[in-house]
């Protein structure tokens, strides 16, 4: 057994659908709305009114993580892969249960967090680069491989807005990938720009994770998890429905999305 | 006692991240990890603001100029209100500064959350830092305008005294009383939208309830300890005493109309501080 990075025990997510904002409020628009609810009524077009609705978005999810390890996260939409991500990165907190981290998190939930398009690739590196916990030391130690491996060189000082989508993404990812983090969270941001530079990016999750980083990584993609991930949860409804290694967890899958259709 | 040490990491860097209930910490060391956080979104904010602009910083020139020429004609001329033995438009020009600093503060920071919603739901950070930097955001501004400042007590003969060594003192409670109905404003406005429909009409009407066109002195006497309830009487009749020298004829003196504003302001900050960490929690789920 190797050293912990998360334990997470009997982990549950409610979200709370509000149709209204409840209380107060509620009574309030119910006296405003009363003669158009009435109105409404008359003309046979009157919808049920739903106050609230409860959704588990996780149910008593529990699994652990070594220090270095890859773990793939795979689901259909909706089964719960982003909230969980999300209270790994300590963005939202888990409404039962208790997630530990041993190690520092660093998440990559949407590339560019915090990219200003009216400033220049240069400043938007010092302000994702912050946001995403680097210290400006480190920043600036690292500013001119973020420069080369984004291919943007010659583009540096012009704002961003002028970027296309491409530039703009590897500039975002580029960032990303120079984090050195302990615990690397990443949400199905690997499939960024053309062929190469994905193959280069592919390579530089190797090198982080050869480095003994521990990543969890999020994809629709299976042949990326394969690659990156030896151990793959797949979460089915807010519940782990397996949980092993990637070969074995893809493939069924992949059997059951089959079925399914 | 309230069991909520969540997320405050142990000395060896271990987290629990669990259900949090009632009052938070306010984990002021966190802060103080993102510290270069609160730096780069202050610069941000400022950089940002007047790109793409054909007058650029000037801007931060030609608001309090307008604004002191408008209350100047309504309050000086129209209505005929003193100006403590100086001219009219010094007088009023040195309450437009503080004025506009909390102002600006007050719409920025009360819009922060929502500006900043992306990075809200995507990457974690003390939030705090969010309206803290929209307010230290004004500063900038602030200290432009004090170059007309000058230019009026040149003109005017106004000698500076050595009140101005007090300056830095009042500028800090003109930016806590602004953060402090920032975090209240900023937190309430991700669960009630009516808050950036409030917000401009609150500005207003505080416009109205502070000495910005008119000197304190003007209340009337027993009104004068309800009317300092308001923070920014103290920061505005403060700062005209350490720039200007003058003190208002008010039947209170200038001391306790600043320390009733010291008080006020601190209550507004330290009960926004706990409100905004009880209300963080649900941001990101809310906002």
């Amino acid at each position: 057994m190797g050293r912990l990075a998360i334990k997470a025990e009997n982990v549950s997510k409610k979200y709370q659908i509000r149709q209204g904002l409840g209380g107060l409020q509620t009574s309030f628009k119910a006296i405003l709305n009363a003669p158009f609810n009435w109105l409404m009524r008359q003309n046979g077009r009157y919808t049920h009114f739903h106050p609230s609705e409860t959704i588990w978005a996780l149910r008593n999810i529990s699994f652990d993580v070594e220090h270095g390890e890859s773990i793939g996260i795979i689901g259909r939409n909706g089964a719960g892969k982003s909230t969980l991500l999300k209270i790994i990165s300590r963005i939202t907190r888990p409404s039962k249960g208790k997630i530990t981290l041993y190690q520092r998190v660093n998440s990559l939930l949407e590339i560019g967090t915090g990219f200003n398009p009216d400033l220049s690739g240069r400043e938007n590196i010092y302000l994702n680069g912050s946001f995403l916990g680097m210290k400006l030391s480190e920043i600036k130690q690292k500013f001119d491989e973020i420069v080369t491996f984004s291919e943007i060189e010659k583009f540096i000082d012009t704002p961003v807005k002028y970027y296309s989508s491409g530039m703009y993404m590897r500039l975002a990812f580029s960032i990303a990938v120079h984090l050195t983090p302990e615990i690397l969270i990443l949400d199905e941001v690997l499939a960024v720009g053309d062929a190469g530079f994905q193959r280069k990016s592919q390579e530089k999750m190797g090198e982080l994770l050869s480095s003994g980083a521990t990543i969890i990584l999020v994809s629709h993609n299976n042949n990326t998890i394969r690659n990156l991930c030896e151990r793959t949860i797949w979460l089915d409804n807010g519940a782990i429905k397996m949980d092993g290694t990637s070969d074995i967890v893809v493939d069924q899958y992949s059997k059951f999305i089959r079925e399914e259709n | 006692m309230v069991k909520n040490h969540s997320a405050i990491p142990s000395k060896d860097g271990v987290l629990v991240l669990r259900p949090t209930k009632g009052w938070a910490n306010l984990n002021l060391r966190d802060l103080w990890q993102y510290r270069e956080l609160i730096y780069f979104l202050t610069w941000r904010d400022i950089v940002v603001r007047y790109k793409q602009t054909i007058l650029g910083a000037a801007w931060a020139i030609i608001n309090p100029v307008v604004n002191m020429i408008v209350l100047e004609v309504v309050f000086g001329r129209l209505a005929n209100m003193g100006s403590e033995g100086l001219p009219g438009p010094i007088f009023r020009y040195a309450a437009v500064m503080p004025w506009g600093l909390f102002s600006k503060a007050l719409a920025t920071s009360g819009r922060s959350m929502l500006s900043n919603r992306s990075m809200i739901t995507k990457v974690y950070f003390p939030r705090l830092i969010i309206p803290i930097a929209s307010v230290l955001g004004g500063v900038v501004d602030f200290l432009i305008s004090f170059l007309v400042l000058l230019g009026m007590m040149f003109y005017w003969h106004v000698a500076p005294t050595v009140n101005l060594l007090a300056l830095p003192l009042i500028i800090v409670l003109a930016l806590t009383t602004a953060l402090g109905v920032g975090l209240w404003l900023s937190a309430l406005n991700v669960l009630y939208r009516d808050i950036g429909y409030i917000l401009p009409v609150l500005t207003q009407l505080l416009l109205f309830v502070s000495p910005v066109g008119y000197s304190t002195s003007t209340v009337g006497g027993k009104w004068q300890i309800l009317y300092s309830l308001n923070p920014m009487v103290g920061v505005i009749e403060g700062f005209r005493w350490a720039v200007l020298g003058i003190t208002p004829g008010t039947v209170i003196p200038l001391w306790n109309l600043l320390a009733i504003s010291v008080g006020v302001s601190l209550v507004i900050l330290i009960s926004g501080l706990f409100f905004f960490r009880r209300m963080e929690r649900t941001f990101a789920d809310m906002v």
